[in-house]
């Protein structure tokens, strides 16, 4: 549980962890559109300047990134030789015996490769710095304009916030029962599927009549503490914008406008 | 001056279960009291209805001299503050903080005010040093701390806690019911609590005992944990202290029953000191 | 028949950042067909050490003897299942653990797992259920339609009916009124006395101790701290402050005397011979 690197915050003290989520959200959003402008091999190369310059400044370790994408090489890899066996456009780059490498091959798979490589690091990089609870209160802010056309961001917000507070407690939940269980002779290696179905009933029944009691008592909990769902509310963290936030703004607003008018001219 | 006034009420949790059954009592102001009864005698039943959690079938409910209506819920709970028995399903926000902030939040208290008020509070269970801790490294006691903390917070006048130390370990049971009794000494809030715990009973004003969702005795904990056989056909506990006193007066010793223990061991130097 | 630790180590998460050593070289044997109390801190270890009784938890370190069982590092779990049935394991609050559409096929899925037939399983369940006080009005009803007492009775039951040979209960009356908790510790009583299982409580309870048990372990920082019969163990004074437990209340009551100057017999442990000698003392 504690070894999954994708999604998980690392809690450093950089300047990318002190940023504003929204402007780092609004970034990396800006980011993932720049990323598939078809801006051509200098556009990409700049893009990997530049967020490998927000890597820097994240103090995150090289090593934990490379784990972040380890789950894309094997399917990267794949596509390699699916593409380097189908596409036979472009011209001639290498010929091993009969096999004829085509450059459109190579080119379009790399092209492929690289956006998905920079998608993977810039959401990182956001889940990375950003705790869970923070990162929220960003969407919950951003969300907020849309409350006007009956979006229930607040709301929505306060789900994901419970949601992600009870997370601990529920995978130490679901190991007391698998204990439990186990205890009780339960296998979920062997046996026919007959039992391997009521292996797995047992774990899944007590987890949910226990998330239901579990709900039942917060709303409880919620509804005398005041909490009215839709109700204003003041919110005791605030959000605010430095000069750096407006900053990371600028940079990634301005690169994309760089490589649509890049796009453009070629 | 009464702050709680129920008057005949009556719930039923479906046609089979009256959990509660046309109960009457009173609470006075500032006052520390005690709620016993077996498992399923409605004394939780209760609780819930005194903060509309439930709806009674009928019945009057009076806080404050304010009867409890549908309309009035907001105005209600901002006097009466509640602490659950799972120190887990009440703990609500990402820290202590956060958690202790979520009252005040639904309050629209000021931001700028928070801080000094979530200082102020868990200064006052000793939570300080944990305000940026995640629950799930809290132990059970430190957890309903910040709960009693995140009620305190909105300045109740009656506060219930409702089995809060049932699910605690030894230590956190110590830490709870010194904060509550610490609660009485040092301020004017009303408690309710519900317990099992007969030390607890023995420290309290006033003594509610329930049994199969009717008030069977109420009275002063001297007159309740002196009657050892009705406690014993209601399936309750007994004191220790009452227990040993009729023991000693059984083998023929002059002895007042005593509730407590230290009262108990005052007596017997007592007469010890007469021989 | 016995159980017996040897050298036994646990680390949580070896080789990691989150490395951490819940049991420290551990040497211990519990005598058969007695009770045992197993008493400690929140974090002691004790649940650590209870769930190696059963294999959940394979030693780091050291092995341990389980009735027929040999327990290491390195053994292979399947070998470990039928353990499971010989020593049934019941952790706090297990009322979580029901399941089943009713309550007769909840008790009668541990049996199952170990290959009883469904007829044997029936059987064994209402055994069990039986032993409980569980009536036969509530073999076809649901189990979570009941009370939180009711639903505990049935979980043991669940664990009774694979007939286990001890029987390791992690505070089983937590959360229980008192009366609820007094027909469990019956229960146990009953169990051991008549049905001559060994039992093995982890427990904070100093009540139940004195009345109930016959030994007690004590784990403190992932160590054995004392292993001794529960007498001794409430006579010594000294032992009772270091590990901050409050004694049971005959036993804070002959002690507070004694400071004035009462000088009641080291021996009394029951409540029955603290009021006769202290009759005696003062008339």
């Amino acid at each position: 549980m504690n070894n999954f690197t994708l999604g998980k915050y690392m809690p450093l003290d950089s300047a990318i962890h002190k940023l504003d989520p929204r402007a780092k959200i609004l970034a990396m959003l800006v980011m993932l559109i720049a990323i598939f402008i078809p801006s051509g091999f200098e556009g990409y190369l700049l893009i990997s300047v530049v967020i490998l310059v927000v890597v820097y400044f994240s103090k995150l370790k090289l090593s934990f990134l490379v784990k972040a994408m380890k789950p894309m090489f094997f399917m990267l890899g794949f596509l390699l030789v699916i593409n380097l066996l189908v596409i036979k456009t472009g011209y001639a780059l290498v010929t091993i015996g009969s096999f004829v490498i085509y450059s459109d091959a190579v080119f379009q798979t790399l092209y492929i490769v690289i956006r998905l490589l920079l998608m993977v690091i810039i959401t990182t990089l956001l889940t990375a710095t950003t705790k869970p609870f923070d990162l929220t209160l960003g969407l919950e802010s951003i969300m907020a304009p849309f409350k006007k056309i009956g979006l229930p961001a607040s709301e929505i917000a306060m789900m994901i916030s419970i949601a992600l507070r009870f997370i601990p407690t529920l995978i130490e939940e679901t190991q007391r029962i698998m204990q439990a269980q186990a205890s009780r002779g339960v296998d979920l290696q062997e046996g026919k599927i007959k039992e391997k179905i009521m292996a797995i009933l047992s774990l899944i029944v007590p987890l949910f009549v226990s998330a239901f009691q579990r709900a039942d008592d917060l709303a409880n909990a919620m509804e005398v503490k005041g909490y009215i769902p839709g109700a204003k509310r003041t919110r005791y963290k605030q959000l605010k914008f430095y000069l750096r936030d407006y900053i990371v703004l600028l940079v990634s607003n301005g690169l994309l406008i760089l490589l649509i008018v890049w796009m453009i001219i070629k | 001056m009464k702050v709680i006034d129920v008057k005949n009420l009556d719930f039923y949790y479906d046609e089979n279960t009256h959990a509660v059954d046309n109960v009457s009592f009173t609470i006075e102001k500032g006052s520390y009291t005690t709620i016993i009864g077996h498992n399923g005698s409605g004394k939780s039943t209760i609780a819930k209805l005194l903060l509309g959690l439930l709806e009674k079938n009928s019945g009057e409910i009076k806080i404050n001299g304010l009867e409890l209506t549908l309309e009035n819920l907001d105005q209600i709970r901002s006097n009466v503050g509640i602490v659950f028995q799972n120190p887990d399903n009440q703990f609500i926000g990402a820290t202590v903080r956060d958690d202790i902030a979520f009252g005040l939040e639904n309050r629209c208290i000021e931001p700028s005010l928070m801080d000094g008020i979530i200082e102020e509070f868990s200064k006052k269970v000793n939570m300080y040093e944990y305000l940026d801790r995640e629950p799930s490294k809290l132990s059970g006691g430190q957890k309903q701390r910040v709960a009693i903390a995140g009620v305190l917070a909105m300045h109740p006048q009656i506060i219930i806690f409702d089995e809060a130390t049932s699910m605690l370990d030894p230590k956190g049971k110590a830490e709870i019911k010194q904060s509550i009794n610490n609660l009485h000494l040092d301020s004017d809030i009303t408690i309710l609590s519900i317990t099992h715990d007969i030390e607890e009973v023995s420290k309290s004003d006033n003594v509610i005992v329930m049994h199969e969702g009717k008030v069977v005795k109420t009275g002063t904990p001297d007159e309740i944990l002196m009657e050892t056989k009705t406690l014993v056909d209601l399936k309750l506990d007994t004191s220790f202290a009452v227990k040993t006193s009729q023991m000693l007066q059984a083998k023929g010793l002059n002895i007042a029953t005593k509730i407590d223990q230290e009262g108990l061991v005052a007596e017997l130097c007592q007469l010890n000191l007469k021989k | 028949m016995s159980i017996k630790f040897e050298k036994v180590s646990y680390t949580y998460s070896e080789n990691t950042p989150y490395q951490y050593q819940a049991l420290n070289n551990i040497d211990l044997e519990f005598a058969a067909g007695k009770i045992t109390a197993i008493i400690g801190k929140t974090g002691s270890g004790k649940s650590t050490l209870v769930q190696h009784l059963n294999g959940l938890l394979l030693p780091t370190a050291g092995k341990l003897q389980v009735m027929d069982w040999e327990i290491s590092a390195d053994k292979k779990p399947s070998k470990l299942k039928k353990l499971r049935k010989e020593v049934g394991l019941v952790f706090q609050f297990p009322e979580y653990q029901l399941f089943e559409e009713t309550i007769l096929k909840d008790v009668a899925f541990g049996p199952k797992n170990f290959n009883a037939t469904e007829k044997e399983a029936k059987a064994k369940a209402k055994e069990a259920l039986k032993l409980v006080g569980i009536d036969e009005s509530y073999y076809e009803k649901s189990p979570l339609e009941l009370s939180g007492g009711q639903k505990r009775r049935i979980a043991i039951a669940g664990i009774l009916a694979m007939d286990p040979k001890v029987v390791v209960l992690d505070e089983p009356t937590a959360g229980l009124d008192p009366q609820g908790a007094k027909s469990m510790m019956e229960l146990f009583y009953r169990l051991n006395k008549e049905f001559n299982k060994t039992i093995l409580i982890v427990t904070h309870n100093m009540e139940d101790v004195l009345q109930y048990c016959e030994d007690v372990v004590v784990i403190k920082d992932g160590s054995v701290k004392t292993h001794t019969s529960v007498k001794a163990f409430f006579q010594d004074t000294q032992l009772l402050d270091d590990l901050e437990i409050l004694p049971p209340n005959v036993i804070r009551l002959k002690n507070a005397l004694n400071e004035q100057g009462f000088n009641l017999s080291d021996e009394i442990v029951d409540l029955d011979e603290l009021t006769t000698a202290i009759v005696k003392k003062v008339l």
